[in-house]
């Protein structure tokens, strides 16, 4: 091969790996902090940034010794690219004890910000160093060279996208990427840097093998790295105390990772019996406790596997020991209010949890399920687990997966529909914030049934009154006359629940300290439990149906509750407030249901 | 003012970029493939666009005066490229749509990467600066876009500032060139996109209501 060949390989080899360390932050800082269009907006912009400064400061007296300066760019940049995702976790994990502790000033939050700024500069910086010191080298063959220089560079920036797309984020986790391509980058500039120029400087040829031999043991022990992340990621230590911030998390249970490229999706077994071990701050144990005074499950099925966390990208989605809560109400009550449907569609919700409870009524002729994530449908089909807590549901006769983005589904198929649910997390980004569009609200209403129902699986607080006026004027500009919010209310009197109040809080009443029993088990109740629900119609309609008893296993929706969640007044809910001013409505071509960062 | 131009121009483009990706994710999904497909097919045109220039224009006076028409044409063809990829999803099948939308990005793409090619011909000693200037104005649009401009704004008005930042570095070309009718046209480009941006969350609003005969 050519001198000048060999360059123009290492050029798109660089580039190649270049844009893999910005998508690779990106990623990091999606999984964290969410909202992927920012995180990958900002990443991007300030790499450029920092690559063009880069490439300026490059002294005339680094371009009189390039293989010597290149070699010496590289170990760096192989450096700070292994270390970039394990100091952002790391980071992240110092905000959050940040953040959970009240006398922190909530300006040190930003220190993961700025850590996470200096990391992108940093690699962004020496890439553009490379850059400049590749070009020098292709100078010195021909001035011409540099266009072709600059250009591979340019087209590697497509390939690597697309090598990170395609293969890397659907095999490998994070840690693996970057040692894989760190170790690429080290290969890549030894051969070159040797084989052409005969460079050996002792110094620097041991400390190149001694990053190469740290590398691969990175590469190697990154499945434990990411384990390591992952728990700290979701358990964290009940007593904030800086000693045990970082220490690892030892006796929970491994977490299942399951690679795909639109998310992260994780199971993640809780040990009941451990009260040590919260997760953001939820007691799941003493919750699951209170709620089997109110559902059947358990008792019924004490089998079941109720200690499970489905979470994508760090977004808790349900817990196996109270999700037929949420299921029953977001299916049974807009179904009993407004009538049994025939054909439903589904869109999102591929865990086969709301598939599951529709299944339930016999007058169902066909579901069909629209879920973007074919690894989601996968393992709701496939994993013991899954298949266990959805009842295998998607393997039913009645049910037709199709794996489409709802929007693009919706566009092209005309079919009609009796009940459409929308299961999809409340929208929290940009990505999420287009399903709930007046633009999709409009799709589904001209495919349902004149008397057919919309609902929304997503839950809402009551006193998210903002949000709930942004999703009431979205529906009702899209046609939608009916807008009927309701609530997961569980009665305060029940004895049971009661009895168990006054067991958990044995302990104060022996001190001598007076409780209400009652209040205690509301304000419980309320702050554990209590989430809104939405549905819709087309037909403008004053009133719902009656409870009506279709003798299904439900394990906690009865008359009393039913009649509950449309008691608004419990709540000091107020559904009819009309909004002055502007009428804020969420549209694809301007999101208003986003978080920009959250922590 | 140089410096300005090359911050503004580099500002723009990515714009159009960004918005481009966040219309193409909306309406086919899957968000994070579309921004990495079109900030790649971004780059790789504006790589195609630079060895252009690099080819085409010899003197000086002949890039200034090629880069203040491709700003006239980048600045109606980005102010009105939401609305042309709106227009294409409604009436289009979806290959030919994924087909035109992607043109569009290469097209801007490949327009865009003339700009810093001619602005380094023009100003040989300022080289440094007028790359850093360019570099800062991509990190710029980058946060505006993201943070403020999409959420804010939403993408008709988006689309319509840039354009008319764009047309601003047309006036200003001009003035440097001394053409009345460029100046008279950049004048008129800006002068149009500022009253539209009054008129774009109606629009916005209307084109919004026709999904819902969809």
């Amino acid at each position: 091969m050519k001198k000048i060949h060999s360059i123009y390989l290492v050029a798109f080899i660089f580039s190649v790996l270049g844009i893999i360390y910005q998508l690779l932050i990106a990623q990091a800082l999606t999984v964290l902090s969410g909202n992927s269009i920012v995180k990958y907006s900002l990443v991007i912009g300030f790499y450029l940034f920092a690559s063009g400064i880069g490439s300026f400061l490059v002294g005339k007296k680094s371009l009189k010794k390039i293989p010597e300066v290149l070699l010496k760019t590289e170990l760096l940049v192989s450096l700070v690219a292994t270390i970039s995702i394990p100091v952002i976790y790391f980071f992240h994990i110092f905000q959050r004890y940040l953040v959970l502790t009240p006398s922190r000033q909530q300006f040190f939050i930003l220190i993961f910000w700025l850590v996470s700024g200096v990391i992108i500069v940093a690699v962004g910086w020496l890439k553009g160093r490379e850059l400049a010191l590749i070009i020098g080298l292709s100078k010195e063959h021909h001035f011409k060279q540099v266009n072709i220089v600059l250009s591979l560079d340019y087209f590697g920036c497509l390939a690597g996208a697309l090598i990170f797309y395609f293969i890397l984020i659907s095999q490998f986790n994070l840690f693996q990427i970057v040692a894989i391509s760190a170790v690429a980058n080290l290969l890549t500039v030894f051969i070159f840097v040797i084989y052409y120029f005969s460079f050996s400087n002792r110094r620097f040829l041991s400390v190149s093998v001694i990053l190469f031999i740290l590398t691969i043991a990175f590469a190697v022990n990154s499945a434990t790295i990411e384990q390591y992340f992952l728990k700290k990621f979701y358990f964290r230590p009940y007593e904030i105390n800086f000693s045990t911030v970082f220490m690892p998390n030892k006796d929970v249970p491994d977490i299942q990772i399951f690679d795909s490229p639109y998310q992260q999706i994780s199971l993640t077994k809780i040990s009941a019996v451990n009260p040590s071990i919260y997760i953001d701050t939820n007691d799941y144990s003493r919750d699951i406790y209170l709620l089997s005074r109110y559902s059947r499950k358990l008792f019924i099925q004490p089998d079941f596997p109720a200690n499970y966390l489905f979470s994508l990208n760090g977004n808790i989605q349900s817990f196996s020991g109270s999700e037929e809560l949420n299921a029953e109400y977001s299916v049974h009550v807009p179904i009993i209010a407004n009538g049994v449907p025939e054909r439903v569609l589904i869109i999102g919700g591929g865990n086969g949890i709301t598939a599951r409870e529709i299944l339930k009524y016999d007058q169902v002729k066909e579901i069909i399920q629209v879920e973007i994530d074919p690894e989601v449908i996968r393992l709701a089909k496939e994993n013991k687990i899954f298949k266990t807590i959805n009842n295998d549901s998607l393997n039913d006769p009645r049910v037709h997966v199709v794996v489409d983005d709802g929007f693009a589904f919706l566009k092209v198929n005309h079919s009609r529909f009796d009940a459409v649910f929308i299961d999809v997390q409340w929208p929290y980004d940009y990505n999420l914030s287009r399903i709930f569009s007046r633009e999709l609200f409009s799709f589904v209403k001209n495919r349902l049934e004149p008397a057919g129902f919309l609902a929304i699986v997503a839950i809402f607080s009551p006193t998210d009154t903002a949000n709930w006026e942004i999703l009431r004027n979205t529906l009702s500009v899209a046609g939608f006359q009916t807008i009927v919010p309701y609530f997961t209310v569980l009665e305060d009197s029940n004895a049971a629940a009661i009895e168990f109040i006054k067991k958990i809080t044995a302990d104060l009443a022996n001190q001598g300290k007076l409780i209400d029993h009652q209040k205690l088990l509301k304000q419980y109740l309320l702050e554990i439990f209590l989430a809104g629900h939405i549905y819709a119609k087309v037909q403008p309609s004053v009133d719902h149906l009656a409870y009506q008893d279709f003798n299904l296993p439900l394990n906690v929706l009865n008359q009393q509750r039913f009649d509950l969640a449309f008691d608004y007044s419990y709540l000091s809910f107020n559904p009819v407030v009309e909004s002055n001013g502007v009428k804020r409505v969420n549209s694809i071509f301007q999101p208003a249901f986003y978080v920009l960062f959250k922590h | 003012m140089i410096f300005l131009t090359a911050a503004i121009l580099s500002f723009c483009s990515i714009i159009y970029e960004l918005q481009l990706a966040a219309l193409l994710a909306s309406f086919l999904g899957n968000t994070i493939f579309r921004y990495i497909l079109v900030v790649g097919l971004y780059l790789s045109a504006l790589g195609i666009g630079a060895i252009l220039a690099n080819r085409w224009l010899k003197t000086v006076n002949e890039s200034a005066w090629f880069l203040c028409k491709l700003e006239v044409i980048l600045s109606l063809l980005g102010s009105s490229s939401i609305l042309l990829l709106g227009l294409f999803y409604l009436h289009s099948s979806a290959l030919v749509f994924l087909f035109l939308s992607y043109s569009v990005v290469i097209l801007i793409g490949i327009l865009s990467g003339f700009e810093l090619p001619i602005l380094l011909h023009l100003k040989i000693d300022k080289q440094p600066a007028i790359l850093a200037m360019n570099y800062f104005g991509a990190v710029a649009g980058s946060l505006f876009f993201s943070l403020f401009a999409f959420p804010q704004l939403g993408l008709f008005a988006t689309s319509f500032l840039v354009g008319a930042f764009n047309g601003l570095v047309v006036v200003i070309l001009a003035w440097k060139l001394k053409s009345k009718f460029l100046i008279m046209a950049g004048l008129f480009i800006v002068i149009i996109l500022l009253l539209a941006i009054f008129a774009a969350t109606s629009w916005q609003d209307n084109f919004s209501a026709i999904f819902s005969a969809l």
